[in-house]
């Protein structure tokens, strides 16, 4: 049986290959089409599956290079800051190409890889749900209204302030509140204050879901799902040569650094083993929860459809 | 069905088999309404630790468990490619010298060795600290199971000859220098003038079953810490309960 690293990775892969299937890469299948993809996240996430598979690699450089337009490079800055040293380094090779082959100037490029466009990127229109992000971007431009409309599509009774949107949005809290305001003085948006806070909700709507066109069922909170299955696969891999007692301590440590985007997804920490069951059963976790996100079905314990992939 | 609080004590001597009877304890506990705010999601995953959405349960420590501590600590430094030398005092450490039996809930590190010397150890180096605590969270025992909550003693001052009487424990890449018994007798005894004869501390002085000479030796060394004459009128107390004659004209 393959090891628990190399079951994870190909889950991972799985994953990466659907939600680049729905933006128009030529993959074996798509399991996604009811979720919304989130673009810099997911091009962070494959730059750091980076050459365990060179053909996603290639794939997803040459639709960056094609439809990068539509990718917000403030975006990618901002959560580039959060990630760790290896996605950083991996992405600084992986932006340096996609700015050698077109006119844009991502973020943290290092030195370009060979590469020879391929070409074979292509999605006629934005309409299907799953692209609902890009669409968004088509209709409003490349920003922080994207962004915020998305997360009031995705949860259209949410009353929400600048300082709940900006950490997803992935623009500066200020930029979010001004945009917030633009927003209401268009009718759009209603504001309710709440103690010292502006709070936001949707004032129709009706109006721009239908705007909006086909809606995926679910929104994940794919920058947190990434960073798990990141830590994830650095945690199989590196627990190979481990003694078992100290593999049940690097699952706990894991578990316990991971506790805050386990919150975001609305996950549970792995369940604690016994003794040396405990690895044991944080390897089933991680491979559940993996499985479950590269198929497309529900997350064990998900509860939200904010949090189910 | 023992109390609640005794569920946790009844932990000293935690095998495996004692934490499924210890978790079933709480589950009955709480379906009997004896715990309280113990939400349904909590209770899927019940479990011996401080893991996020876990109830925070710690456990007591007996010699076994202490070990095995400290041996998952060891291996783990190694596994990051890490070392420390910790000098021990306290509870625990008497455990692990055979000197007493009673479980503790923590291991007290006073000082920190680094090239022979003894460094102040608070606040831990964050490597120690976040290996002490993933240790921790792993045997379900809190994060600070290890800890340098008496590093003011080394600020203060440690007995004379303190150093040449550690004794040496190796675990992997965690050394652990355990302090001596007469050095622990000393601190054991300013313990027990602080909280009483009823204390833990008195009962562990007692179980070191400690010679007036040295009684009276720690009493010269506390006074050093401590030299009020309030404090000075506990000493004289303690050592008279601990059968020094004529205390008061003695220190």
């Amino acid at each position: 049986m393959p090891s628990f690293s190399a079951r994870l990775q190909d889950q991972a892969h799985e994953l990466a290959w659907s939600l680049w299937a729905e933006l128009g890469l030529s993959g074996w299948r798509r399991r996604h089409p009811s979720h919304a993809i989130d673009p810099e996240p997911l091009i962070l996430f494959t730059a750091f599956l980076g050459d365990a598979d060179p053909r996603l690699r290639d794939e997803a450089t040459d639709w960056c290079i094609v439809y990068g337009r539509y990718v917000s490079a403030v975006r990618l800055k901002n959560f580039l800051t959060h990630q760790s040293p290896e996605v950083q380094q991996a992405f600084g090779r992986f932006a340096a190409t996609v700015n050698a082959h077109s006119s844009l100037r991502w973020p943290g490029a290092t030195a370009p890889r060979r590469y020879r466009p391929t070409g074979r990127s292509e999605v006629a229109d934005f309409r299907r749900p799953s692209l609902v992000v890009l669409r968004l971007r088509a209709l409003f431009g490349v920003g922080a209204r994207a962004e915020i409309l998305r997360a009031f599509l995705g949860d259209q009774s949410a009353t929400l302030s600048a300082g709940d949107l900006a950490p997803d949005a992935g623009y500066t809290k200020r930029n979010v509140a001004e945009v917030l305001d633009a927003l209401r003085m268009a009718g759009l948006l209603e504001v309710i204050p709440y103690r010292n806070q502006l709070r936001y909700r949707l004032a129709q709507p009706t109006e721009l879901a239908a705007l909006a066109g086909d809606l995926p069922t679910a929104f994940p909170n794919w920058r947190s799902i990434f960073r798990i299955l990141e830590r994830l696969m650095g945690t199989a891999q590196n627990a190979a040569g481990l003694r078992p007692n100290v593999r049940n301590v690097e699952a706990a440590r894991t578990s316990h650094e991971l506790a805050e985007d386990l919150r975001l997804v609305e996950m549970k920490p792995p369940p604690a083993g016994d003794g040396q069951d405990a690895w044991k059963t944080f390897e089933r976790w991680a491979l559940a929860a993996a499985e479950a996100w590269a198929s497309g079905e529900p997350v064990p314990r998900g509860r939200r459809r904010t949090a189910a992939v | 069905m023992k109390p609640i609080s005794r569920v946790v004590s009844a932990s000293s001597s935690a095998t495996s088999a004692t934490l499924l009877r210890q978790r079933k304890d709480i589950l009955r506990h709480f379906e009997l309404g004896l715990i309280q705010n113990l939400r349904p999601p909590y209770l899927e995953n019940l479990a011996f630790s401080n893991r996020e959405g876990r109830i925070p349960i710690i456990m007591e420590m007996d010699r076994s468990l202490l070990d095995e501590a400290l041996e998952t600590l060891g291996e783990t430094l190694e596994a990051r490619g890490l070392a420390y030398e910790v000098a021990a005092i306290g509870g625990s450490s008497l455990m692990l010298l055979g000197l007493i039996a009673r479980p503790t809930k923590d291991l007290d590190a006073v000082a920190l060795v680094e090239n022979g010397e003894l460094v102040p150890a608070e606040p831990f180096p964050p490597p120690l600290a976040e290996a002490i605590a993933d240790v921790g969270r792993a045997l379900g025992l809190g994060e600070q199971w290890l800890n340098p909550g008496p590093a003011d003693l080394l600020r203060f001052g440690l007995p004379h000859g303190f150093e040449a009487r550690l004794e040496t424990r190796r675990y992997a890449r965690l050394t652990l220098r355990i302090a001596g018994r007469t050095d622990q007798i000393f601190f054991k005894l300013y313990a027990a003038v602080d909280q009483g004869m009823t204390s833990k501390h008195a009962a562990d002085l007692r179980a070191l079953d400690p010679t007036d000479e040295e009684l009276l030796a720690g009493a010269r060394w506390s006074q050093a810490h401590d030299p009020s004459e309030g404090y000075r009128q506990e000493l004289v107390k303690v050592l008279t309960a601990f059968g020094v004659e004529d205390a008061d004209a003695l220190i």
